[in-house]
């Protein structure tokens, strides 16, 4: 039994037999609520429900089954579910071996324990119910607990104290909500404090000194507050009801005088209650929920289920690791091409540039290979290049325009490719300028030297340039 | 053997062979990590190495560019320069000092010619050089030296180097 119940469905019936009667209601859950229905238990939905994978679901009685709230030293949630059935074991009068047993509400507590509520039936009490059961022709998919699936309607129908729960249940005080189950062959008394579920009792709840110990026991003994919740098809004979409350206001004294401290009050279309809880309990996920039907009892299509829910994720575990496998692979072999590629490339480009083989030079060594090759290329072709550069004669060609335009006198000029000279004189200092300025724009790197103004006023100079290499 | 027992057994070989291609598939990602770590830095490499390889291809291929095109144009023997410099030059001392050939390989030639020419024309003797570069296949002008006449303007000596390209016959 999950610690936490998960919903089995969007849909499920809940059975209560009542005597000779089979009372079934269908719940439904819808976006925001659920929606309950009674239907008969020869509707032929109901009898195909089944086949159709739509859960029922029984009871398990107080006299069948027990539940009894326990506490371990471990604070870590898995170790405490390990050590639970031990514990459990010693507060059960028989061996949980030939128990059908589960464990809801788990919770840490302040001081770092963990509690939890054990639930457990004996499988023989388990065979027993799922043979009468199967004689009414119901094959419930889950066995409830009786107490738990009362208890919880009643808060989900009139929730009221539900709101205190918390440190009020924790300290046993608090508003004790009592609902209590007139049945056709049973009646059913589930206690608990502030919203919490303390305990259920099969009793004779005319007998008001009993049930007054059981409140007062599952109380905790200090009780404040009661608030009293009838259920089941006897809920509906008044009479017999007000006497149960009569019994026990005699009984407790002025601590039952209504209005004051004690409320009483009938769940609505009581005698489809227990039905409708487990109905409920069937479609909507929460605490304290169980399924005493495990093991060997274990109804075959949960098993189905479950083991199709396991197979199903193996699937999914291998096919992902499959996927994982191809993954690698595929990068692997992508990682590979891509470098083959790039190696092609680098031998191909290196031999057409190399214009030989490369051998086994790979990678730096066939780059400078190819260096080396390109360099030979480029001393070998530099005359056909010089062959092709710009001419000199315009370089001269320009000077000689410039030196005209600033009536400069034009005494050496010496042009080489990578250098050049030019010296004469000018009518001013800045007369060289416009060379300088000349040989700059056209990629060289010109100075030029002044001397003193000769007679004539003219100023020599010389210009030399070098080209440059950018 | 029950049903259900066979079943189990298929189910813990199933959980086997899950767990095997699991742990082959976790172990494979490792290596392919570090296969990833390491080539990713080599193809980070060979990219460089491909990029400088085809600069180095683009470069050698302008090299050869250039030197078919020049061949192209000097395919026949330049104008013989004695001729023309005494068709276009008179009235100067000319003196063919110094020629050279330097071979390039596959069947050509560079020829360099030295020129001086004394109390001549400077414009007269650019003119030449215009028309020596202009000429199908040209000579090129590879270095000038002028100086001018002290008192004549625009007369002085001008020395020239000339340079063809050349198929050896």
């Amino acid at each position: 039994m999950e610690p936490t119940g998960q919903a089995y469905g969007k849909a499920g019936y809940g059975v209560d037999i009542q005597g000779e009667r089979i009372v079934v209601v269908r719940a439904e859950r819808g976006r925001a609520r659920v929606t309950c229905n009674v239907v008969r238990a020869e509707d032929r939905l109901f009898q195909g429900a089944a086949k159709q994978g739509v859960p029922v679901a029984a009871v398990l009685g107080p006299r069948e089954s027990i539940t009894q709230w326990l506490e371990v030293a471990f604070g870590a949630r898995a170790k405490a579910l390990k050590v639970l059935p031990t514990v459990l074991d010693i507060q059960l009068p028989f061996a949980v071996e030939q128990c059908a047993y589960g464990f809801t509400a788990v919770q840490r507590t302040t001081a770092g324990r963990t509690r939890a509520l054990g639930v457990a039936a004996r499988f023989a009490d388990v065979e027993r119910k799922l043979a009468r059961l199967a004689q009414a022709g119901v094959d419930p998919v889950v066995l409830d607990h009786e107490g738990l699936a009362l208890w919880t309607q009643s808060l989900e129908e009139m929730p009221g104290e539900a709101a205190e729960a918390g440190p009020a249940a924790k300290r046993g005080t608090g508003a004790v909500r009592v609902v209590a189950y007139r049945g056709v062959e049973r009646e059913t008394l589930v206690v608990g404090v502030a919203g919490e579920y303390r305990g259920a009792h099969a009793v004779r709840l005319e007998d008001a000194a009993q049930v007054r110990r059981l409140i007062r026991a599952a109380a905790g003994g200090d009780v404040q507050r009661v608030s009293w919740w009838w259920a089941g098809p006897g809920a509906e004979d008044q009479a017999a009801c007000e006497a149960v409350i009569a019994g026990l206001r005699q009984d407790w004294g002025d601590g039952w005088a209504e209005g004051r401290n004690c409320m009483v009050a009938v769940h609505r279309e009581p005698a489809t209650f227990l039905a409708r809880a487990l109905a409920t309990r069937l479609v909507t996920p929460g605490a304290w929920r169980c399924n005493l039907r495990t093991g060997a009892f274990e109804h075959p299509a949960l098993a189905r289920a479950r083991a199709g829910s396991t197979t199903r994720a193996l699937a999914l575990a291998l096919a992902a690791g499959l996927v994982l496998c191809a993954v690698n692979l595929a990068v692997s072999a992508l990682v590979r091409e891509r470098v083959g590629a790039y190696e092609a490339v680098l031998v191909e480009l290196g031999q057409a540039t190399a214009g030989r083989a490369l051998g086994a030079a790979r990678g730096a060594q066939a780059v400078l290979i190819a260096k080396r090759q390109v360099e030979a290329q480029r001393r070998a072709t530099e005359p056909y290049r010089r062959y092709s550069e710009p001419r000199l004669t315009g370089l001269a060609g320009a000077i000689i325009e410039v030196a005209g335009k600033q009536a400069v006198t034009v005494e050496s000029l010496v042009l080489k490719p990578e250098r050049l000279s030019v010296s004469g004189c000018g009518p001013g200092w800045e007369s060289a300028a416009p060379l300088v300025a000349t040989l700059e724009a056209r990629g060289f790197t010109a100075t030029v030297d002044r001397e003193a103004a000769l007679a004539d006023g003219t100023i020599p100079f010389s210009v030399t340039a070098e080209a440059r290499h950018e | 053997m029950s049903r259900g027992t066979e079943r189990g057994i298929g189910i813990k070989v199933l959980v086997a062979i899950a767990v095997a291609i699991w742990v082959v598939g976790v172990v494979w990602s490792a290596g392919t990590w570090r296969l990833l770590a390491e080539e990713s830095a080599r193809v980070r490499g060979l990219a460089s190495e491909v990029a400088t390889m085809r600069a180095l291809a683009v470069e050698a291929a302008g090299y050869a560019e250039t030197q078919k095109r020049v061949q192209g144009v000097a395919a026949t023997a330049p104008v013989a320069l004695a001729g023309v410099v005494g068709e276009r030059i008179t009235g100067a001392k000319v003196d063919q000092t110094r020629a050279r050939r330097q071979s390039l390989g596959d069947g050509w030639a560079l020829h360099e010619q030295d020129l001086v020419f004394d109390e001549v024309g400077i414009i007269e003797v650019m003119g030449l050089v215009d028309e020596l570069e202009a000429g199908q296949p040209p000579w090129r002008l590879e270095a000038l030296e002028i100086r001018a006449a002290a008192h004549t303007p625009g007369v002085g000596q001008v020395s020239l180097t000339l340079a063809a390209l050349q198929r050896d016959s």
